[in-house]
């Protein structure tokens, strides 16, 4: 049971297409577990839909109707030839947008060492946002943390609390700067989590602030 | 149904959602009758552009195309501009749309999606793709993924995507003019809310929650509307 979702505001702007990639990725990804939130992309899609048919017209080139059969004619159909074949695991807990950004399978990714039970897997790095899957053993506690930018969470295996809610599969969590998080995964299993950062995270806790010179988020 | 012409019947006013600038005018009130027989037209017209994607996908019927085109290609073409698009860029994704139109043609499911919404996502992902050269994480209805893991797809449609179209037609032009600006600028000009909120020198947090109690606002009446 999914408790919590993307607000209406980031629905709108995936819907309308201004939301950049990696904030997209996070809500494409829940939208494929969320029939609730896909309803409302779609209610939110029809907004366009209804901009579209009630706007403006502007002449297209004489020659646009001829071009398109054309292109229509000249290419064949494509199909993504260089898809990768993943193993059951992964095709049971990746969503399919997230899929193009796996190069492998899940548990032949690169993952590193991020702390004590957690281990990260580094998707795609560009222009200070950096989009990751993090693995947390059952029972570990995340090192208390802030957030210089925004953190994006989508879980997609196992769950985890933070002092202010738990988050179990499907559900989305977004913190700004302000929110001190220590989470703590889930004693059943690993949690496996796709997350979006914006920012280096900053530790807080005792040892933290010891450690956090040293610590790129 | 019933509930549906309910919902056309008590709107007193009918304000013209068709963007022109000023779109709050007084110029642009009409009264219920020209609003009513008006969404009936549309109604049918949308049916019949639904109808022509079949043709499409069924006989690859060229002449049915050719309608798609003469309504779709010009209006996207407007969109595209207004979206930020040079004239140049817009007619290359709306051809590039409207090829896909024909390619995807079988995809298309009326009980997913209505014509103008259809189309309108594949224009709006092939401009990210083309103009923004970004990549568009996309939702693959057809996985499997979907029916697994969701609790409940979208539930029993109790109005065609056409008919909820028309109520949000309805809905937008219900809508105060300080809600419609932000709601027209996140669809219209492709902004994000923080681009909103410094062209109208106002704050984040207003652009938000306009934002939020419109779409709140909206599903509600749809919610009405459903039961």
């Amino acid at each position: 049971m999914i408790t919590h979702h993307p607000s209406d505001e980031y629905l709108v702007e995936y819907a309308a297409g201004s939301l950049p990639e990696a904030e997209s990725l996070v809500v494409a990804s829940h939208l494929s577990m969320c029939g609730e939130c896909r309803a409302r992309v779609e209610t939110f899609e029809s907004i366009g839909a209804v901009l579209l048919e009630d706007g403006e017209t502007e002449a297209v080139s004489a020659n646009a109707l001829d071009t398109v059969m054309g292109m229509i004619a000249a290419t064949k159909p494509v199909e993504a030839s260089r898809r990768i074949e993943f193993n059951q695991s992964t095709l049971r807990l990746i969503p399919p947008p997230l899929r193009a950004y796996l190069d492998a399978d899940l548990d032949n990714l690169n993952w590193k060492r991020a702390g004590r039970g957690i281990q990260e897997a580094s998707l795609k790095q560009d222009e200070g946002v950096r989009i990751s899957l993090l693995r947390i053993r059952p029972d570990q506690k995340v090192p208390s943390h802030t957030h210089t930018g925004e953190e994006y969470t989508l879980i997609l295996d196992g769950g985890y609390k933070d002092g202010f809610a738990h988050y179990a599969q499907g559900d989305v969590s977004h913190v700004d700067g302000s929110v001190d998080h220590a989470p703590v995964a889930d004693p059943h299993g690993p949690c496996l989590c796709l997350t979006v950062r914006t920012g280096p995270a900053q530790l807080t806790g005792k040892i933290g602030r010891i450690l956090n010179p040293f610590i790129r988020g | 149904m019933q509930a549906v012409a309910d919902i056309q019947e008590s709107t007193v006013a009918f304000k013209s959602v068709a963007l022109s600038r000023n779109m709050a005018g007084p110029d642009n009130q009409h009264v219920t009758m020209r609003g009513f027989s008006a969404n009936r037209r549309k109604n049918d017209e949308m049916k019949k552009m639904a109808e022509f994607i079949r043709a499409v996908a069924d006989r690859e019927d060229r002449d049915a195309f050719r309608q798609l085109f003469a309504f779709y290609a010009p209006r996207l073409k407007a969109f595209l501009i207004k979206n930020g698009a040079t004239p140049g860029d817009a007619e290359e994704v709306m051809q590039e749309a409207m090829t896909l139109v024909w390619r995807k043609a079988k995809q298309f499911d009326p009980a997913k999606a209505s014509a103008s919404t259809w189309i309108y996502t594949i224009a709006r992902n092939r401009r990210i793709d083309l103009i923004r050269r970004a990549k568009r994480p996309e939702l693959d209805p057809e996985d499997p993924f979907f029916t697994s893991v969701s609790e409940q797809p979208d539930g029993e449609q109790e109005y065609s995507r056409t008919e909820r179209e028309t109520l949000v037609r309805k809905y937008l032009e219900t809508l105060p003019a300080d809600q419609l600006q932000v709601v027209q600028k996140a669809f219209y000009e492709e902004m994000t809310h923080q681009e909103i909120a410094a062209e109208l020198d106002m704050p984040l947090g207003t652009v938000k929650s306009r934002i939020r109690i419109a779409m709140r606002r909206l599903r509600d009446q749809l919610d009405r509307a459903e039961l």
